[in-house]
């Protein structure tokens, strides 16, 4: 991964919590996201990652702690942050009856921008799509247009929450190749994920979460280093290869649509 | 107004929506309206003519024009074999040597053309045997034998020549011929803005939150009530074009005519729509899932649309249920949308209903703005 220039903070997050009843999601989360970085969230299930990014999107209040996002704070004025980010649900679902062209016209209008709809998706490679509704999509398609809904304001930050779930590895390899693409132009990406070659492949830094803390944060190669000078081996012998490059080696890197 | 725009555009784009929105209300006024076309009762009627003279002949024709009369003539037995059928509700029996006797008051009547002061012509009256099925329901066996004395009656006055002295002429107190049709249309109509509002909001808003699109858009900057408002708007637009095509339907089907103002009739369909979409919103606030929202929403429409006197007058209903279900938002919708429509009521008119409505969509605003959640 080529070095990148990342000194300002744009996301800091101080000593967030969120309970629902009696389960504590989130139990004091501290962190920084540099500017123009991929940051990635891992963690099992259940851990905390959705709840976190909910709170920094503001569609989820926090019980305690602060959020800046792109210098707003996000728990006194989340409309205002709303309008800086872009956002990609887990579960990303979207109207029947409307063709992709008319989302993105229809997403442009909550944003209050104006957006010529086939520049967007030219930018997911979704253009020949265009008068398609959702529903006839792929899998990966969908996320791309997911993807194409959250850019429509040009946003500073695009938070993805586990974005290649359920994607087939050429799939996810596209959509890994969009996000570089993305961040290239010097948007700052916020990703969660269970996926540690998609961590390892795409972020700058990586957190690791589980039962809402944040057990370490630092690049991946330094956490890999730290694991080593603590004198982990793996029982087996790193192969040169492994399961996943055999079968793009047989079905190819292309696209499947 | 993107928003609104594309939320009507989604509506029309659902094919089937559309179809079974419109289905059930234009079925049910073609129903209701196809069963009232008749006019009124009809009596099969068979005569046995034993005379078969001139005079007999006369009175099978003139009982042949009665609108309320099938006439047939046969032997007696046959048809008194049908009346035990019950194919026929009155047998007539002219008798062998009918028409002597007026044929000879006739002639006395013509030797004393002027007589003016003159006593009672004396004629012996002419038999006629009429038999009637008794497992009949006996007012209509009245009403049949009411019409019999009247043809008879109407028929001597005319051998006699005597003047008809009173002419009869029936007014319904509507002022206006007030059908059973022109009763159940604006019913029907204030019935489908309901259902339609109802429904379709419960559905789409309990289905988009399921799927995550409620939380999507909360993710942009628009403020939630823009969105509410959206709904509400392009779901008005929906209900009253619906509304209007059922009211057309009726005026051009059914001949309904509207008698009151369309002004009104806009209104009250408006004011309607509020109430029932704004139940809608607050209905799919409490549940979690469309099979919930689905049965919920039943609750709600059910009693209101058997009782709220759209089929029937509530005054059939037992006193204590006409009580309650007078405060019901629809009693009031229908009551007025009728008395508009039918009756040509003004607003002072249904001033009632208006408050009732205007009561009902304040808790119902008030309730979808609470109940109302995104996740």
């Amino acid at each position: 991964m080529t070095a990148k220039k990342l000194d300002k903070n744009i996301i800091e997050v101080k000593k967030l919590t969120k309970s629902f009843g009696k389960v504590r999601a989130v139990r004091g989360i501290s962190f920084d996201v540099k500017k123009g970085e991929v940051f990635g969230m891992l963690g099992p299930n259940g851990a905390g990652k959705t709840t976190t990014l909910e709170m920094l999107e503001g569609l989820r209040k926090s019980d305690s702690g602060g959020i800046r996002v792109a210098g707003i704070d996000v728990c006194k004025n989340k409309e205002a942050v709303k309008e800086l980010i872009g956002v990609q649900l887990q579960s990303s679902a979207f109207f029947d009856n409307l063709s992709l062209e008319e989302l993105i016209k229809f997403f442009s209008a909550l944003y209050h921008v104006k957006v010529d709809p086939m520049r967007v998706l030219k930018e997911v490679e979704l253009t020949d799509k265009a008068k398609v509704q959702v529903k006839k999509l792929s899998g990966g398609q969908k996320q791309r247009f997911s993807i194409a809904s959250a850019l429509v304001n040009k946003p500073e930050i695009l938070f993805l929450d586990e974005p290649t779930t359920g994607l087939d590895p050429q799939a996810r390899r596209h959509l890994w190749e969009l996000i570089r693409t993305i961040n290239s132009q010097g948007m700052t990406v916020v990703i969660t994920t269970h996926y540690m070659d998609e961590a390892e492949e795409l972020c700058d830094r990586v957190a690791v979460v589980d039962h809402g803390q944040i057990i370490d944060i630092d690049t991946p190669q330094h956490l890999i280093d730290k694991l080593l000078s603590r004198g982990f081996k793996k029982k087996r012998v790193v192969q040169e290869a492994n399961l996943e490059d055999v079968f793009l080696d047989l079905t190819g890197k292309n696209l499947r649509e | 107004m993107t928003i609104t725009k594309y939320f009507i555009l989604m509506f029309f784009r659902e094919k089937t929506a559309i179809f079974f929105s419109l289905f059930i209300p234009i079925m049910l006024m073609g129903i209701f309206g196809f069963l009232n076309t008749g006019s009124g009762i009809k009596f099969n009627v068979g005569v046995v003519d034993n005379a078969n003279n001139q005079a007999s002949r006369q009175v099978v024709e003139v009982l042949g024009k009665i609108s309320a009369f099938k006439v047939e003539t046969g032997t007696q037995d046959a048809e008194t074999a049908k009346l035990k059928e019950a194919k026929l509700s009155y047998v007539l029996i002219i008798p062998k040597d009918f028409g002597g006797n007026f044929a000879s008051a006739s002639t006395k009547l013509q030797q004393i053309p002027s007589n003016l002061s003159g006593g009672t012509l004396q004629v012996a009256p002419e038999k006629i045997d009429i038999y009637y099925d008794a497992s009949q329901n006996p007012a209509n066996v009245q009403v049949g034998f009411t019409i019999f004395d009247k043809v008879f009656d109407g028929y001597t006055h005319q051998i006699a020549r005597v003047p008809n002295l009173f002419e009869i002429k029936q007014l319904s107190i509507a002022g206006t011929d007030l059908r059973y049709i022109d009763f159940v249309i604006p019913g029907l109509v204030a019935m489908s803005v309901m259902q339609l509002s109802i429904f379709a909001v419960t559905g789409q808003i309990v289905s988009w939150r399921e799927r995550g699109i409620l939380k999507r858009l909360l993710a942009t900057p628009i403020h939630p009530s823009v969105i509410i408002f959206s709904q509400i708007i392009s779901r008005l637009i929906i209900t009253f074009m619906q509304a209007m095509l059922l009211i057309g339907m009726g005026i051009v089907l059914f001949n309904l005519h509207i008698i009151g103002s369309i002004g009104l009739v806009v209104g009250l369909i408006v004011m309607g729509g509020l109430i029932f979409l704004s139940m809608g919103f607050a209905l799919s606030g409490i549940a979690t899932t469309q099979n919930v929202v689905a049965a919920l929403a039943n609750v709600f429409v059910f009693p209101q649309m058997l009782l709220s006197g759209i089929f029937f007058p509530r005054e059939a209903l037992p006193d204590w249920l006409n009580r309650i279900t007078a405060f019901f938002p629809l009693t009031y919708f229908a009551d007025a949308l009728r008395q508009v429509m039918v009756k040509g009521a003004d607003i002072y008119a249904i001033r009632s209903d208006f408050l009732g409505l205007s009561v009902w969509a304040v808790i119902m605003f008030i309730l979808a703005i609470k109940m109302f959640r995104w996740e």
